[in-house]
């Protein structure tokens, strides 16, 4: 009786549990399942999107050249676009003046050198239930170039970095999740921290930021380039409060994302040319 | 309309809405109207499809999908044991569970992969799916037995 009833309970619940435990060590060692999942369930979603999205771009295009003044609108592109390559440019000159301030020695390197830039369009936030981290859906994958962990910016700043990527589109973990850490130096002071994010319209957290180490009120926090993710110098946040606490040997600092990545309609990502350094772990093999 | 036709239009729908509303989960409903109306080959592909969309654009490990249908799709047969899937109060038992059943499979899955989330988006994710499941049973119900192929699986 006990046995038959052993036997019924194995095949019914701890069968399927040890095979599910099995298939799930073996997915988190290999990765297969989730490339398996990325690469069908992600090309099905974006496919079903884009043509919506596409369509719904045009519609929008189409009614603003027809009711607003077509000759400005154009005008507009063409200085908007001027714009954010005098933004990056801007990115790329302010830092090599704060570097020659206080850096002579590092002279030479500037953020966005060994790196090149590509557009993508998001088609979408948060998808499904398993979507719990903050991320967007955009419409470039690995056939573009786009592979785990490269940058995604906009002018302005970071935006975050590629989560997981399917032959046409990939996720990127947003800088704003509670789970993404950017190594970050402020402008002036250039002293070192790490941000993370804590939600939708929260403020980042700066931590690691000892008491007597200098932070000055709304300075301009930048990529440390520590991590091997993010390029040296990227505007990341702003500083936006400074509390130095008794109990703690670390400042508890607060600063304000540059970018809102809920607004964005594209992006930008940035991927290795032939002039970056290889990473060290590249140049052990 | 046929199957056929009718679960590829549901799925782009879903993923339509699965995008506009954050959290929202319209493929497990369908997944349990299908065992209600003892379509179980279609569970079998349904769910094969629908769990590699929501692991593909999900941002944690592949099993969570996996865990969460497993256990609505056991819940369902160990409810028939107490009273049958036509019963009014097998919605609302339904949705109750796949609220808290939702809550503990992502809160688990996401302690063991080191990752961290507000605990107050999980709850409203899992209150969303408890409204969405007998929405999504209502809206499917209707449509298949308007067009005719709402019957029972004759076995």
């Amino acid at each position: 009786m006990f046995r038959f009833k052993f036997k019924y309970i194995f095949i019914a619940f701890l069968l399927p549990l040890f095979l599910y435990l099995g298939l799930y060590t073996w997915n988190w060692r290999t990765g297969a399942l989730d490339d398996l999942a990325a690469s069908t369930g992600m090309e099905i979603v974006g496919w079903v999107l884009a043509p919506g999205k596409w369509a719904d771009r045009k519609a929008g295009l189409l009614w603003n050249r027809y009711v607003s003044l077509v000759e400005t609108e154009k005008e507009n592109a063409l200085l908007r676009e001027e714009l954010e390559a005098l933004k990056l440019e801007l990115i790329r000159l302010r830092e090599q003046a704060a570097e020659q301030q206080l850096l002579a020695s590092l002279l030479e390197l500037s953020p966005l050198d060994g790196w090149d830039a590509f557009g993508a369009r998001i088609i979408a936030h948060q998808i499904g239930p398993n979507a719990v981290l903050q991320t967007v859906f955009i419409n470039k994958g690995r056939a573009d170039g786009v592979s785990r962990d490269q940058p995604v910016i906009t002018p302005d700043g970071v935006v975050g970095r590629v989560l997981k990527a399917s032959s046409h589109f990939s996720s990127v973990l947003l800088l704003t999740d509670p789970n993404s850490y950017i190594p970050v130096l402020g402008q002036k002071s250039r002293t070192r921290a790490i941000t993370r994010g804590q939600g939708r319209g929260e403020p980042l957290q700066v931590n690691h930021v000892p008491k007597n180490e200098l932070l000055f009120s709304e300075e301009l926090l930048v990529t440390s380039g520590l991590a091997d993710i993010y390029p040296k110098g990227l505007p990341v946040a702003r500083i936006t409060r400074i509390e130095i606490s008794e109990l703690s040997l670390f400042k508890k600092v607060l600063s304000g994302a540059l970018v809102d990545p809920f607004r964005l309609e594209g992006v930008l990502v940035l991927q290795r040319n032939e002039r970056s350094e290889p990473l060290p772990l590249q140049q052990e093999r | 309309m046929s199957q056929a036709i009718f679960w590829p239009l549901y799925t782009i729908a879903c993923i339509w809405l699965h995008s506009l509303v954050p959290g929202l989960d319209c493929f497990a409903p369908a997944l349990i109207v299908c065992l209600h109306l003892k379509r179980y080959q279609s569970v079998f592909w349904l769910g094969l499809i629908w769990l590699l969309i929501n692991e593909g654009v999900g941002s944690i490990a592949f099993g969570a999908s996996l865990v969460w249908d497993a256990g609505l799709v056991l819940f369902f047969f160990a409810v028939q044991v107490f009273f049958s899937s036509r019963h009014v109060y097998f919605l609302f038992v339904l949705a109750v569970f796949a609220a808290g059943w939702h809550y503990v499979v992502f809160f688990s899955m996401l302690n063991l992969q080191e990752l961290q989330v507000h605990k107050e988006a999980l709850i409203m994710n899992s209150l969303l799916t408890a409204c969405a499941f007998p929405l999504a049973w209502i809206v499917i119900q209707g449509i298949l037995k308007q067009h005719g192929t709402g019957q029972y699986v004759q076995r």
